[in-house]
């Protein structure tokens, strides 16, 4: 009467080995993205809206990004400590994910709006991740 | 409604009313495993949709803003073992919708299409080489699901510089695919077998 569903093992081989191989490969690029991203002072703020370059502004000093779209973000370069860093100071989107987002300071990391389709990207010093651009 | 109308196969009488006969039970347990089949989606979809709100309202600590376990797909996972892949698909695709329409918003819901497509076609083919058990198929859909997010926005953005983020979301995709699977199969075990038959 009880009969149950054939569930077998809750872990096989096959389950450790993809387990595994997932957890490596992410290591190994967080590991490289973290090392690539090391901070330079020649580093540029690049900004991309609706998939076309907005703007380039050097990390250098203060400055506050107003880019209107669907919905309006506000970036903001400013210097934290001894670092300068970037953050999305204020959006109208619905969700305001990018608005939670950490403040980035690393050259290749970024602060994505998916709503109003807005990309701010640490680019340049020596480690430029624009050989990932496609 | 339809299907149990026409197809029953049970005799009726002259005024309509069903007549409880003894071949009954044998013509219409097709359509009694359907609609029962049927059922179990609707239940299963009502469960994910819960889970999606419950997620939605209590937001867990993340690393990065959005990223959450996925707790709606304990009900996905359990659907594809107890009703197949393109069931388990229709699940998750009214859970999707009926979540975007009512509290996540019309963006969330392409981004979770995404996912959720990516996410199905990994289960299924890893659940078809039987190699794999319900936590490897779940930890496979996971990384699926955030990879086929990040392709789409990246498509979206027209910029690749969201792939540098993807280590981090496979790890989180991880460890959230380990704890669904172990949920499901909990479930899938508890569950009488005859629930879908």
């Amino acid at each position: 009467m009880k009969e149950r569903f054939p569930t077998g093992k809750p872990m096989r081989k096959a389950d450790a080995i993809l387990i595994a191989a997932l957890l490596i490969v992410s290591i190994i690029g967080a590991v490289f993205a973290l090392y690539a991203g090391s901070y330079t002072n020649e580093a540029n703020v690049r900004v991309t809206a609706n998939g076309a370059l907005y703007g380039v502004y050097p990390i250098g000093g203060t400055r506050e990004i107003v880019v209107k779209g669907i919905y309006e973000n506000r970036i903001v370069i400013e210097r934290d400590g001894g670092k300068m860093q970037v953050r999305m100071a204020d959006a109208t989107c619905p969700g305001k994910d990018c608005v939670r987002h950490a403040p980035v300071n690393l050259s290749g990391q970024c602060i994505v709006c998916l709503p109003n389709r807005l990309l701010v990207e640490i680019v340049g010093g020596e480690n430029d991740f624009d050989a990932f651009t496609y | 409604m339809h299907a149990a109308a026409n197809g029953g196969g049970g005799t009726r009488s002259a005024s309509g009313a069903r007549v409880r006969s003894g071949k009954e039970p044998q013509t219409s347990a097709r359509v009694r495993s359907r609609v029962r089949s049927l059922t179990m989606c609707a239940v299963l979809a009502a469960v994910a949709l819960a889970l999606s709100y419950a997620e939605s309202l209590i937001p867990l600590p993340a690393p990065v803003p959005g990223m959450k376990p996925g707790f709606a797909n304990i009900a996905i996972v359990v659907a594809l073992y107890l009703l197949g892949g393109r069931r388990a698909f229709a699940v998750n695709v009214l859970r999707i919708a009926l979540a975007g329409l009512m509290f996540s918003g019309v963006f969330a819901m392409f981004y979770a299409l995404a996912g959720g497509i990516s996410a199905m076609l990994a289960m299924v083919a890893l659940k078809r080489t039987g190699a794999f058990s319900v936590i490897g198929v779940s930890v496979g859909g996971s990384a699926a699901h955030i990879t086929g997010q990040i392709v789409l926005a990246s498509l979206i953005i027209r910029r690749g510089a969201l792939f540098a983020g993807l280590p981090i979301f496979l790890i989180s995709a991880v460890a959230g695919g380990v704890i669904v699977g172990l949920i499901a199969h909990l479930l899938l075990r508890a569950l009488p077998r005859r629930i879908t038959e």
